[in-house]
C-alpha cells in the first residue's frame, strides 16, 4: 500500500535481507569473534563441517562473506585451501586428505590462521641443518 | 537375553507355537461344533438349507434396519474397528510377506500411510469402546474378564504395530520384539477365548440362516 | 618400545610441526569430534608416550587385518598406525617362529600393564582349546597370558567381540569371543565383517590420544560409531517408509533403487556406521550397490536365519507345520463331535419317559 508523504520530504528506505536462522546465528558469532580479535587478540574457530547447511545456505554465506585479497595454498598431508574473505579477518579453510575428499571446513577469525604461518620449531629444525652444512 | 536373541526365538519358535495353537485350538473349536450335528427335523423343508445359510452371513454382514437395536454407537464403532484392524492386518506389505511365507499366496498391498490410517482410527474405536464399556451400565454390567482381556490382547499388536513403523525413541528391535510378542501372546489366547468368533460367527449366522430358511423365516 | 612422545615420533618421520597441526584436525574428525578440539589433541598426543601394540590373531580369516591395511595411498590412518609400536602381528611383522615369540614376550615385559592388546579372530574352547594353537600354545592360554599385563584390549572383527563365524551353530570348535573368556579388563568391542577401517582406526585414534575408553554401549561397542542402525540413516528409508519395494534382484524396483527390505536387508537391526562412514573411503556400501545388509556387525548373524529372508518373515518354514496342526485340530475336534454326537444318541435311547402312572406314585 502506497503511502503519500508531505512534498520535500526524502524518505530512504533500505531493505534488509532476510536470512535463514543459520546463517544469522553464523553471523552474529563471526561479529563477536571479530570483536574478541579487536580487543583481546583472541582467534577463534567455527567448524562448518558437521552443521546441517544446506548447499543454498553454504552458497548464501560465500556470497554474503566474499572474497579477499589473499589465497593460501598447503601442499602438507594433502591440499588446504585457504580463502580470506572480504571481511577482514574471516579465513576460510578446507583441509582435504591425501585422497582428495574434504577433511574439514572451518571458518578461522584470526590475523593469519594458524596453520599458514612458520612454526618456531620449524625453524629451529632448518637451523640446526644449515649450521650442519645441510641444506633441505 | 539380548534384544536381537529375543527377536530370533519371537521369530522362531516363539512364532512356530503360537500358530500352532492358534490353527490346532480354532480348527478343533469349529469342527467340534460342526461335528455334534444338529437334531432331526421331521418336517419338510421351506428353503434349501446351504443357500439360506450363505445369505444369512452376507445379510447380517450388510447394514440393515434391524441392527440399530443395540444402538447406532456399537455398530458404528464396531465397523469401524473391525475393518481397520483387517486392512491393517491383511494389507501392510510386510504382513503379507509373513503370509506368503505360510500360505505360498500374496496380494497387493496398500501404500503405508493408508495402513497408518486404518490403524489409528481402529486404536480411536477401541478407545471408544472401552469407554462406552465403562460408562454404559448395562455394557458394565455384562463385563467380564475375558472382555478385558480380549480388548488389551487387541489393542497392543496395534499400537505397537503402529511404534514399529514409527520408531520414535524407541529402537527397531525393540518394537519388533514388543509387536510379536504382543501378536503371539493374542494368537495363543483366541482359541480358549470368545475371540473364536472371528470365525465361529460364520459357522453360528450359517446355522441361524439354515434353520430359520428351513421353517422359512428370512434371518 | 621407545620412550618417545606420539608428537616426537611424527616428527622424527618427518612430520612437520604444519603437517602435525593438520594431522590434530583430522585426528579430531576421525574420531567425531569438533576441530577446535585440535589443540588438546596435539597436547595429548605430545605427552602420551609411544604405545606398545600387541595384535593377537586367533580363530580368523584376517579380513580385519586386510581391511585395515588395505590404502593405496598414504593417508591419515597409515600415520596413525606408524605412530604405534606394533610389536607383534602374524601378517604384518617381519619375524617369524621363535624370534617373533621372543619379540612378543620382550614387549609384554617391558611395558607390562601398559601395552595395548588387539584381538581379531574367536577363541576355541572345546577340549582344552586344542582346536587353534600358536607357538604350541593353546589360544586360551595365549590370550590369558598377555591380557593380564595389557591395559586395555580391542576386539576387532564380529569373529573377536560376538564369536563370528567360528561361534555360528553347530560351533564344534566351541568358539567364544573374547569377553567370555577375559573378565577384569576394559575390552571395546569393534564389530563388522570386517569392521569399516576408519571404525577401527578411530577407536585405536582415540585410546592413544586420550587413553581412554571412548564411551561404549550394552555390548560394548563405541557408541560414536555403532550408536545408530543402518536402517536410521538409510539414503533408501524414504522408499521403505513409502512402501516401495525391490522384489528379487535386478527388478525394475531395484534398478529405480528402491529399498531392500523384502531381500532381506538387516539394517533394521544391526548397529554400524556403513550408511554414513560407508567402505573404501566412502565411496560405496552394500545397500548403495544393491545388496541387502547382512547384519555383519551383530551378535550371531550366521545363525539369524536365511540371508535372503525378510525381518518380518518366520525364521523356520511353517507351512507343514500349519498344516499339520489345522490337520489335528480337524482330527480332534471332529472325534469329540462324534463323540457327543454318540453321547447325545445314546442319551436319547436310554431316556426314560415320563409316565402319568410314574407321575401319580407316591414318592
Amino acid at each position: 500500500m502506497a503511502t503519500t508523504y508531505p512534498p520535500g520530504l526524502t524518505i530512504h528506505e533500505t531493505t534488509v535481507p532476510v536470512y535463514s536462522p543459520w546463517i544469522q546465528s553464523l553471523l552474529q558469532e563471526i561479529t563477536r569473534a571479530l570483536q574478541s580479535l579487536l580487543d583481546l587478540r583472541v582467534t577463534h574457530c567455527i567448524d562448518l563441517t558437521h552443521l546441517p547447511l544446506t548447499p543454498n545456505d553454504r552458497q548464501v554465506l560465500q556470497q554474503i562473506l566474499g572474497e579477499g585479497e589473499v589465497r593460501v595454498d598447503i601442499g602438507v598431508l594433502g591440499k588446504t585451501a585457504i580463502l580470506e574473505t572480504a571481511v577482514s579477518g574471516v579465513w576460510w579453510v578446507r583441509h582435504y586428505e591425501p585422497g582428495g575428499g574434504l577433511v574439514s571446513e572451518l571458518l578461522e577469525m584470526a590475523l593469519v590462521p594458524e596453520i599458514v604461518e612458520t612454526q618456531l620449531m620449524d625453524v629451529q629444525e632448518s637451523l640446526t641443518k644449515l649450521h650442519s652444512g645441510v641444506c633441505s | 537375553m539380548s534384544g536381537l536373541e529375543w527377536l530370533m526365538w519371537l521369530r522362531g519358535p516363539g512364532l512356530k507355537w503360537a500358530l500352532v495353537i492358534f490353527l490346532a485350538g480354532l480348527v478343533y473349536r469349529v469342527i467340534r461344533i460342526i461335528s455334534s450335528g444338529k437334531s432331526r427335523d421331521l418336517s419338510v423343508p421351506r428353503q434349501p438349507y446351504l443357500m439360506q445359510g450363505l445369505l444369512c452371513i452376507v445379510r447380517r454382514s450388510i447394514f440393515h434396519p434391524g441392527m440399530t437395536h443395540r444402538g447406532y454407537f456399537t455398530l458404528i464403532s464396531g465397523y469401524t474397528f473391525h475393518i481397520g484392524l483387517l486392512l491393517a492386518v491383511f494389507f501392510l506389505q510386510q504382513h503379507i510377506l509373513v503370509f506368503k511365507s505360510i500360505l505360498h499366496v500374496s496380494w497387493p498391498a496398500l501404500p503405508p500411510f493408508a495402513v497408518d490410517v486404518a490403524t489409528l482410527v481402529s486404536i480411536t474405536a477401541l478407545f471408544a469402546i472401552l469407554i462406552h464399556r465403562i460408562l454404559d451400565p448395562v455394557v458394565r454390567a455384562l463385563t467380564n474378564y475375558q472382555d478385558i482381556l480380549a480388548w488389551i490382547l487387541t489393542v497392543l499388536p496395534l499400537l505397537t504395530g503402529f511404534a514399529l513403523m514409527h520408531p520414535m525413541g524407541i529402537s527397531y528391535t525393540a518394537a519388533m520384539v514388543l509387536h510379536l510378542a504382543s501378536v503371539e501372546m493374542l494368537l495363543v489366547v483366541i482359541p480358549f477365548t470368545k475371540l473364536t468368533h472371528m470365525v465361529t460367527l460364520f459357522v453360528s449366522r450359517w446355522y441361524n440362516g439354515a434353520l430359520g430358511g428351513y421353517r422359512g423365516v428370512k434371518t | 618400545m621407545s620412550n618417545l612422545t606420539i608428537a616426537e615420533i611424527l616428527r622424527n618421520q618427518g612430520v612437520s610441526r604444519r603437517a602435525f597441526l593438520k594431522f590434530c584436525v583430522t585426528m579430531a574428525g576421525l574420531m567425531s569430534l569438533p576441530p577446535s578440539m585440535a589443540p588438546a589433541i596435539a597436547k595429548a598426543l605430545g605427552q602420551t608416550r609411544r604405545p606398545s601394540v600387541i595384535w593377537l590373531s586367533f580363530q580368523e580369516c584376517t579380513g580385519c587385518t586386510e581391511s585395515l591395511t588395505r590404502s593405496n595411498k598414504p593417508s591419515v590412518e597409515n600415520l596413525i598406525l606408524n605412530a604405534v609400536s606394533l610389536d607383534y602381528h602374524h601378517t604384518l611383522q617381519a619375524a617369524a617362529g621363535t624370534a617373533a615369540e621372543q619379540a612378543r614376550t620382550k614387549a609384554m615385559a617391558e611395558a607390562y600393564g601398559k601395552y595395548l592388546l588387539i584381538v581379531d579372530g574367536a577363541i576355541p574352547t572345546k577340549d582344552g582349546g586344542v582346536y587353534s594353537t600358536i607357538a604350541g600354545i593353546t589360544n586360551m592360554q595365549m590370550l590369558s597370558e598377555v591380557a593380564a599385563g595389557a591395559a586395555a584390549i580391542v576386539a576387532v572383527g564380529t569373529c573377536a567381540a560376538f564369536g563370528g563365524l567360528p561361534h555360528a551353530s553347530p560351533n564344534p570348535t566351541g568358539a567364544v569371543p573374547v569377553t567370555h573368556l577375559v573378565k577384569n579388563k576394559p575390552i571395546i568391542n569393534v564389530p563388522g565383517c570386517p569392521p569399516i577401517p576408519v571404525v577401527i582406526t578411530g577407536v585405536l585414534a582415540h585410546y592413544l590420544t586420550f587413553g581412554t575408553i571412548p564411551p561404549l554401549d550394552k555390548l560394548h561397542r563405541p557408541i560414536s560409531f555403532y550408536g545408530d542402525t543402518i536402517h536410521d540413516r538409510c539414503y533408501r528409508r524414504p522408499f521403505y517408509d513409502q512402501g516401495k519395494f525391490a522384489k528379487t534382484f535386478d527388478d525394475e524396483g531395484a534398478r529405480k533403487g528402491w529399498c531392500l527390505y523384502e531381500l532381506g536387508c538387516r539394517g533394521p537391526v544391526t548397529h554400524n556406521a556403513c550408511a554414513t562412514s560407508k567402505w573404501n573411503n566412502g565411496v560405496s556400501f552394500p545397500i548403495q550397490s544393491g545388496h541387502p545388509c547382512l547384519g555383519c556387525s551383530e551378535p550371531d548373524f550366521w545363525d539369524m536365519g536365511r540371508f535372503y529372508q525378510p525381518l518380518a518373515q518366520p525364521g523356520t518354514p511353517l507351512s507343514k507345520i500349519a498344516l499339520a496342526a489345522v490337520a489335528g485340530g480337524a482330527a480332534i475336534g471332529g472325534a469329540y463331535g462324534v463323540y457327543d454326537r454318540h453321547k447325545r444318541n445314546k442319551h436319547l435311547q436310554t431316556h426314560e419317559k415320563v409316565t402319568v402312572a410314574a407321575l401319580e406314585e407316591k414318592p
